[in-house]
């Protein structure tokens, strides 16, 4: 045999670094191939599909909103307030899906041993906010340059990107929990998406929470979600009605939701590994 | 080095497979892990992988070990099979177009490597598989009873890279044939039912403590259930080594 055998290049660096080379090029291999597969297929810009989605979502409920000649409950222009409403929630209810997967049982089997759970959590993360980031970019200028939406360029568009940080964060601690239920309940694998997608109506893309009856706000209150959106809102309309965005609620949640998800999936892990 | 800190590892039912071990094993030798059925080889090696955490304690790796050889569960059957290699090259730090063409000298896949994984047959995506174990560069290669796959044919092969790998490499072998430890280790690591693990700097002795016990064990059985034992198959009679390599099903 002819051929020289490949050498690693990293050996004389010390532990620490070595220990942050590899997890580099963990992350960034898992980040390249992860962009261009969906559920386990090969799927070029897979990601940036998910994006479809929304869009779609948008259209129907504009069509439905100027078929009934309804006006804008808020601001001008229908589309960009269906658009601040649905693309956060779009960006929580995906994460909280494909967030699932990194910890599902079957996933982690088929992992070499130096990719950990926690690297396909943080790529994820890191695709949805490239991918959502991209089709809102699109959405939000398309509007502005096509249909002459001066508000669709947000106001205030630090508020814009923290409260999408916050949804997205909220979307991860949810999917970790997820995967957690699922664990227990395989069933709820099934039961998660049409939950989630049902959700989309009680966050308010299409209403102003703040105008509804005093009785049944309380209720709404109580979805996380609704309180993002408020928030997101905020960004592009200045004077926004306040109520319902509680900054500390919705922060509170997702807090608690990651600390509780991160507890139990180290304390179901073995009940995993004993399972099969 | 690779430190062993009163680890343990329990499966659900029966008892515990490894029990509170504090141990330091070399990483840069050719180590053989030897023990009977059952005593905890394929968990320890699994351990010291990182495919299964300890239920307790902590292993401390002062040495890039590798997967386990032939470690096959983690290819994508969608992707070709020169991304899953590009994949495993990247991840493992090596070049990944060096690695692809090692794989390509060594097993003949010139018209495989752009197929689906999925395309494969079985025996060719564990030949891809134990071609990627040495290819990667680590300091310790895991072996799990097996060294290379296939038939009588690519036998040499097989022990041709483990030759030319563990020139410069660690090597740690779990077996239950002293066979196989001579042929390819030159220190060990016996595994008892119920004491500690005892390391050996010398190979013989190891083996003489292993069938001490193997005999022993067989001895109690006899005694305990009054029946003829049934012939262990650490006396297995076929050359040096060979059971090292495995049939693999069609």
């Amino acid at each position: 045999m002819t051929q020289t055998y490949p050498s690693g290049r990293i050996y004389a660096a010390g532990p620490r670094r070595l220990a942050l080379r590899n997890q580099f090029n963990v992350l960034s291999a898992l980040l390249f191939r992860e962009a261009g597969m969906r559920h386990g297929q090969n799927f070029t810009l897979g990601y940036l599909a998910s994006g479809i989605e929304p869009l779609v979502i948008v259209a129907t409920i504009g069509l439905l909103f100027s078929a009934l000649s309804r006006t804008p409950p808020y601001g001008s222009s229908l589309l960009l307030f269906i658009g601040t409403g649905v693309f956060p929630i779009y960006l929580f209810i995906h994460t909280s899906l494909r967030l699932r997967q990194p910890l599902n049982a079957v996933a982690q089997r088929q992992r070499f041993p130096i990719e950990r759970p926690y690297d396909h959590i943080l790529v994820h993360a890191v695709l949805h906010l490239v991918s959502s980031a991209l089709v809102a970019f699109v959405f939000f200028g398309g509007l502005y340059l096509f249909l002459g939406v001066n508000a669709a360029i947000p106001g205030d568009p630090i508020t814009a990107v923290v409260s999408l940080l916050v949804i997205l964060l909220l979307g991860i601690a949810t999917g970790v929990c997820n995967s957690v239920i699922a664990r227990i309940l395989p069933a709820w694998d099934l039961l998660w998406p049409a939950i989630a997608r049902a959700s989309l109506h009680f966050s308010g893309p299409y209403f102003v929470a703040a105008y509804l009856p005093p009785t049944s706000r309380d209720y709404f209150a109580l979805n996380p979600v609704i309180h993002g959106v408020n928030w997101f809102r905020h960004a592009f309309y200045p004077f926004y009605p306040n109520q319902l965005t509680d900054h500390s609620y919705i922060m509170a949640v997702t807090l608690v939701l990651l600390f509780f998800g991160l507890l139990l999936e180290a304390g179901t892990r073995r009940y995993l590994e004993e399972k099969d | 080095m690779i430190r062993l800190d009163n680890v343990s590892y329990a499966y659900q039912r029966g008892r515990n497979e490894i029990d509170g071990w504090t141990i330091d094993l070399p990483s840069h030798r050719r180590m053989a892990i030897l023990g009977g059925p059952e005593s905890g080889k394929t968990t320890l090696v699994g351990l010291l992988a990182g495919v299964i955490d300890p239920t307790g304690g902590r292993i401390e790796r002062l040495a890039h070990l590798s997967f386990p050889a032939g470690y096959n569960r983690a290819f994508r059957f969608a992707s070709s099979v020169r991304q899953n290699i590009v994949f495993a090259a990247r991840i493992y730090d090596a070049d990944p177009a060096e690695v692809v063409a090692f794989i390509c000298d060594i097993i003949d896949l010139n018209d495989w490597i752009d197929r689906p994984m999925r395309d494969l047959p079985v025996r060719m995506r564990l030949s891809v598989a134990y071609a990627l174990t040495y290819a990667l560069p680590f300091d310790t290669y895991l072996f799990d009873n097996i060294i290379g796959p296939g038939d009588p044919a690519t036998r040499d092969l097989w022990r041709q890279l483990y030759e030319a790998r563990t020139a410069t490499a660690g090597a740690v072998v779990a077996t239950r044939q002293p066979r196989v430890a001579e042929a390819y280790c030159d220190c060990a690591l016996v595994l008892r039912r119920n004491a500690a693990p005892v390391f050996f700097e010398n190979l013989r002795e190891a083996i003489a403590l292993f069938e001490a016990d193997a005999a022993a064990e067989r001895q109690a059985s006899i005694v305990g259930q009054d029946t003829p034992a049934v012939a262990s198959p650490v006396l297995d009679e076929s050359g040096a080594g060979n059971q090292a390599m495995a049939k693999v099903a069609e």
